[in-house]
């Protein structure tokens, strides 16, 4: 059933009669159901933390005043190109580097794990689409001459075998043609012994050409793995999970300010989500806003957050920063797995209490 | 009880060319006998030049009561009464700060502590459980009666100083004693125990104290070995702040039309480790972080071989510095212009709790 239609379905039984039933039911099978909830929520988070972290390992590849940038000509142009199209439907890439002079554009699509390639692949193939569309515009908002554009999958070292078959086996089976789509490479990332950002030159039974890059020398320096070691300093990304957000903000204004940071103003707040130093994309002059707005009603939809009058008020216990940031962290885990869970136990409750009823019948 | 008034030593009213002449000076003229109280000399680095370190000296409330060439006179009036002390700013790859009095340690001289610590782009010396174990070391090779009169040595429970007895307890011991020289060794064999303070008696020659904060005291003979050794401190401490120094935080302009875009770039500086980091540790390193003001904050963590990286916040000067650990290594990324102080107090953190053979990598 639906969950929407449970949660009426729900609501009708409650008001007739079934009442105690139902909410033992509900009780006993939301208490079932919370711990792995709990555990879903903490490994979303961690997921996207892990994105977010192959994100800035990619970008920062290309930082400025870095090897790889002087003797390439690629340097980091943005975060998320396009994200600011979200609303339209329009889907991003994680990175956009480039080489101004040569006119390509390399678009990296980050992924901390893989654990189903094939639908990971249609959908890269959907960010491609979404991309080509609109590439005059995203030359003139950048500046950035895209005459050419790559395509990259950046994973973590231990998942690019598993993808790289898939690919394999997609072009194979001619659901993908790599001469008329444009070819997937990837870029793969080792961080458990220093840091580096390597390029898989060769894909089994595939012209290595395709998994190259257009450019020899970039090839040739990803081929060996590129050791990172300046980095991109930033607070988060616009699609960061929303906890990471509230964290770069409330960092970003205790140093700024200090004092009680369970109250703040929305422009206090965009303020702090506008800064290139915290997210670093062209646009975030207009995305900050936008971003704060909806990290301030996604946080108040969950009771994390109340507007009184001007002010945001975090329903949290504390005001120094040590105790908000953790107390939000540990609130928004409990809260996100309760609503999930709320919804399946009811769901679970209406089906059980109709069982008896209609085997009474 | 009437409490005796201190007065700071006198010196002669002569211009010192430089801090090294007034050292020179108290080798040859200086008597720990004659003063009231002992001689402490605290050391400290700073990014500022003199006339800016001055200035700060004169808003944290010392004013300069007189000149000798490079070595001043200050004074501060606290609860406690009226703190009196030499000071001498020397420029080296970056500035050198010393402080000589014979004010009370616990008492007076927590000003000097409290100066550094709030002065910006400013730490005092900390001398790392390595340095002080060469010290000894070259200190027992040339006098083979010495004394370690006491001391006081500490582990944490997540260091990787091995210990025979119970490793995961942290523990902290002080010891009085003439056989003080060999109980340190037994008990940092049984203990993993690294020592953070000694007296040390040199029959004939001097009796002196070293603390790992930057603090040395002279209680009885001649200062000319304590000021060698605090001439070796100062060595390593500036040669660790140029290190240091690779690691910082730059703005680059990205062309983008109509706007004033900017990335931030961070340039790391690296700690090796001496111990394998493992998870259990890397996990327990953040909680102890925390309990040093520190606040870590979106922290990721991965066990297998492990990795973690963590944003983190420093309560003290409100900067912040990303943290990326493996198995070997400890990468510090400032997170700001400013954050030099806050690595450097991690980098000692690191030391004392984790693994006090750490070494920051040229």
């Amino acid at each position: 059933m639906p969950e929407e239609a449970a949660s009426s379905r729900f609501d009708e039984l409650l008001a007739s009669g079934f009442a105690s039933q139902l909410l033992a039911a509900e009780s006993e099978e939301l208490e079932r159901l919370l711990p792995s909830e709990r555990s879903k929520v903490d490994s979303e988070l961690e997921r996207q933390k892990r994105h977010d972290d192959l994100l800035t390992v990619a970008a920062s590849a290309f930082a400025p005043g870095g090897r790889l940038r002087r003797e390439t000509g690629y340097e980091f142009i943005t975060c998320e190109p396009l994200v600011e199209l979200k609303e339209q439907g329009c889907k991003s890439f994680d990175v956009l580097v480039a080489n101004r002079e040569q006119g390509v554009g390399i678009f990296p699509e980050c992924k901390s794990s893989i654990a189903n390639p094939g639908p990971e692949i249609g959908d890269l193939y959907a960010t491609i689409s979404d991309l080509e569309s609109r590439v005059e515009y995203l030359e003139k908002r950048t500046g950035v001459p895209l005459k050419r554009r790559e395509y990259v999958f950046c994973v973590p070292a231990g998942e690019f075998d598993g993808l790289s078959r898939a690919i394999a086996q997609k072009e194979e089976a001619g659901e993908v043609d790599p001469q008329k789509q444009p070819p997937i490479k990837i870029w793969y990332v080792n961080k458990f012994e220093g840091l580096s950002l390597s390029l898989l030159t060769q894909m089994r039974r595939r012209d290595e050409k395709l998994s190259q890059h257009l450019d020899p020398n970039l090839t040739r320096i990803l081929a060996a793995g590129y050791e990172i070691a300046d980095e991109l300093s930033v607070g988060c990304f616009p699609s960061s999970h929303p906890l990471v957000k509230a964290s770069a903000a409330l960092v970003s204004a205790h140093r700024k300010r200090g004092g009680d940071l369970s109250e703040f103003s929305l422009g206090e707040l965009e303020e702090a989500l506008s800064s290139f130093t915290v997210i670093p994309h062209y646009d975030i002059n207009n995305l900050g806003p936008r971003i704060a707005l909806e990290l301030s009603n996604h946080l108040e939809a969950l009771g994390l957050l109340k507007r009184k009058d001007a002010k945001l008020v975090l329903q949290v216990k504390g005001k120094s920063i040590e105790t908000v940031l953790k107390r939000l962290e540990k609130s928004y885990a409990e809260r996100k797995a309760e609503n999930s869970a709320r919804e399946r136990a009811r769901a679970v409750a209406v089906e059980k209490v109709l069982g008896r009823y209609r085997r009474f019948e | 009880m009437r409490i005796e008034p201190i007065e700071l030593f006198e010196v002669p009213d002569i211009a010192f060319e430089s801090p090294a002449h007034f050292r020179q000076y108290l080798a040859t003229e200086f008597k720990p006998a004659e003063i009231l109280h002992n001689l402490t000399v605290i050391g400290g680095i700073t990014e500022l030049d003199q006339e800016a370190l001055e200035a700060f000296l004169e808003r944290s409330g010392f004013t300069f009561v007189r000149r000798y060439g490079a070595l001043a006179r200050i004074a501060k009036r606290s609860r406690e009464g009226l703190f009196e002390s030499y000071v001498s700013y020397d420029r080296e790859s970056v500035g050198v700060i010393l402080f000589y009095s014979n004010f009370r340690k616990t008492e007076e001289l927590r000003l000097v502590y409290e100066f550094l610590e709030s002065a910006p782009k400013t730490y005092r010396l900390f001398l790392r459980p390595l340095w002080i174990d060469g010290i000894l070391r070259n200190l027992l090779s040339n006098n083979d009666h010495l004394r370690i009169l006491d001391f006081t040595a500490s582990r944490s429970f997540n260091s990787a100083t091995p210990a025979r007895l119970r490793p995961r307890v942290g523990r902290t011991l002080r010891y009085w004693g003439p056989d003080g020289r060999e109980v340190l060794g037994e008990l940092s064999n049984a203990y993993g125990v690294v020592p953070k303070k000694l007296r040390v008696e040199i029959p004939g020659a001097s009796t002196f104290s070293i603390d790992n904060t930057g603090s040395f005291t002279l209680f009885s003979g001649e200062i000319k070995i304590l000021l060698e050794i605090i001439k070796s401190a100062i060595e390593s401490a500036v040669s660790e702040a140029a290190t240091l120094k690779k690691a910082h935080f730059q703005l680059y302009p990205v062309a983008i039309p109509g706007e004033d875009f900017q990335v931030a770039i961070s340039s790391p500086a690296d700690i090796a480790l001496e111990i394998k980091l493992d998870y259990t540790q890397a996990l327990s390193l953040l909680e102890q972080l925390e309990e040093e003001d520190f606040v870590p904050y979106n922290t990721t963590a991965e066990e297998g071989s492990v990795f973690l990286r963590s944003d983190i916040l420093d309560l003290r000067t409100s900067e912040v510095f990303r943290l990326r650990a493996d198995e070997k290594r400890l990468r510090i990324l400032p997170g700001s212009p400013e954050s030099v102080k806050s690595l450097l107090r991690f980098y000692e953190f690191v030391l004392e709790q984790l693994d006090a053979r750490a070494e920051l990598l040229a």
